[in-house]
């Protein structure tokens, strides 16, 4: 009854769900490199993919998506990378496989960003070089 | 990360609560986390995370829900990815993220504060004293809540540790246990009679005894309130 009357009060205020919250941390998450969501969101973003998309692909329950994303990325080292991916998985009812095969993916397309990222910084100070030098060649001109 | 207040507070939570289920629990979450178990940062968050946000609300009934989701969210990311930041002998892990979420929160509110302070024009309230009030929610924040003050303390421990001091003084060991739960937010018959050593009571013995005390602090709090001439209008 106490707990009824609880919920009721949540629900007037406009308390978010517990799966709500979730998902808002999970969100929040996405910006530190630390979490899956970092790695899951963007490639879900690239890929055109909603919620319900993204956990089908994972194989998971929508519900069970942003606890998902909460986890901790797989350490980097080869043995490592398996028993966390492994690890995960079995806690939240997935195949191993298939959750490696997406955040392999995933991490593809991450690397891909960063290697366009790096091109186009790259590309843009180039652009800037004559720029900057041309100061230089006009004051040996009039010298000259 | 933490003041000295929040020590103190965590050393009293942490001896008032003797090892039971949910500070086991809270203890094998921490060496998971420190353990690197890529999945105890969303058991951490499924956890604690509305637990603590829902606290916050308890306390801080006018501020921006978001603020408060935020704060609370802050906290959990944060001790996932430094799980060695919180230290499990100086206290619970919920008093822990507790008092993290409520300084990022009054940190944001602060932020706020000076942001209206410069971006809002001056109201005048009373022309003819010459009264003015900066339409500030903070402002607004205090105003409203500074009947209670339990909440009072709340808003402004960080800020006047004088008043925090003064209640010491004035509680024994068991109180001052109590008191610290209040301010944690715990509403648990069970957790305050655990710490009044009342465990032997019937449960309306011990919600009877645990009324009483609280109250008799809060009579304490709003007393001091009152003689420090802290927690009134700025």
């Amino acid at each position: 009854m106490r707990r009824r009357a609880r919920a009721d009060r949540k629900a007037r205020a406009g308390e978010p769900s517990p799966t709500e919250l979730l998902w808002r941390a999970a969100e929040r998450a996405a910006t530190h490199p630390f979490f899956l969501a970092a790695l899951l969101l963007p490639y879900a973003q690239a890929e055109g993919l909603g919620r319900a998309e993204l956990a089908a692909r994972l194989g998971c329950s929508p519900e069970a998506l942003p606890k998902l994303l909460l986890c901790r990325q797989p350490r980097s080292d080869p043995g490592a990378y398996r028993t966390d991916v492994e690890r995960i998985a079995a806690a939240f009812g997935l195949e191993a496989e298939r959750l490696a095969a997406t955040l392999r993916l995933a991490q593809a397309l991450q690397a891909l960003r960063a290697a366009d990222q790096a091109a186009g910084q790259l590309a843009a100070a180039r652009d800037r070089e004559p720029e900057a030098q041309e100061p230089e060649t006009g004051g040996e001109e009039t010298e000259g | 990360m933490s003041t000295g207040a929040q020590h103190e507070s965590d050393d009293l939570a942490g001896e008032a609560s003797a090892p039971h289920g949910a500070a086991l629990d809270e203890q094998a979450l921490h060496a998971r986390l420190l353990a690197g178990d890529p999945t105890a940062p969303a058991d951490l968050a499924e956890t604690y995370l509305p637990r603590l946000v829902a606290r916050l609300g308890r306390y801080y009934k006018n501020v921006d829900p978001q603020l408060l989701e935020s704060a609370a969210i802050d906290a959990v990311l944060d001790l996932a990815m430094h799980p060695h930041r919180y230290d499990p002998a100086r206290g619970r892990l919920e008093s822990y993220l507790f008092m993290a979420a409520r300084r990022d929160l009054l940190n944001a509110l602060q932020r706020t504060q000076r942001r209206a302070a410069h971006e809002r024009p001056l109201t005048v309230i009373d022309p003819s004293a010459g009264n003015v009030e900066l339409a500030s929610p903070a402002r607004n924040l205090r105003a409203s809540e500074a009947d209670d003050p339990l909440e009072l303390l709340i808003q402004q421990e960080a800020a006047d540790p004088r008043l925090m001091a003064a209640i010491r003084e004035q509680c024994d060991e068991r109180e001052w246990a109590v008191f610290q739960l209040m301010l944690d937010g715990e509403d648990r018959t069970a957790a305050y009679a655990q710490v009044l050593g009342i465990t032997h009571l019937s449960p309306r013995e011990q919600a009877q005894e645990v009324k009483r005390v609280k109250e008799r602090l809060k009579k304490r709090a709003r007393r001091l309130v009152q003689r420090l001439g802290v927690g009134g209008e700025p």
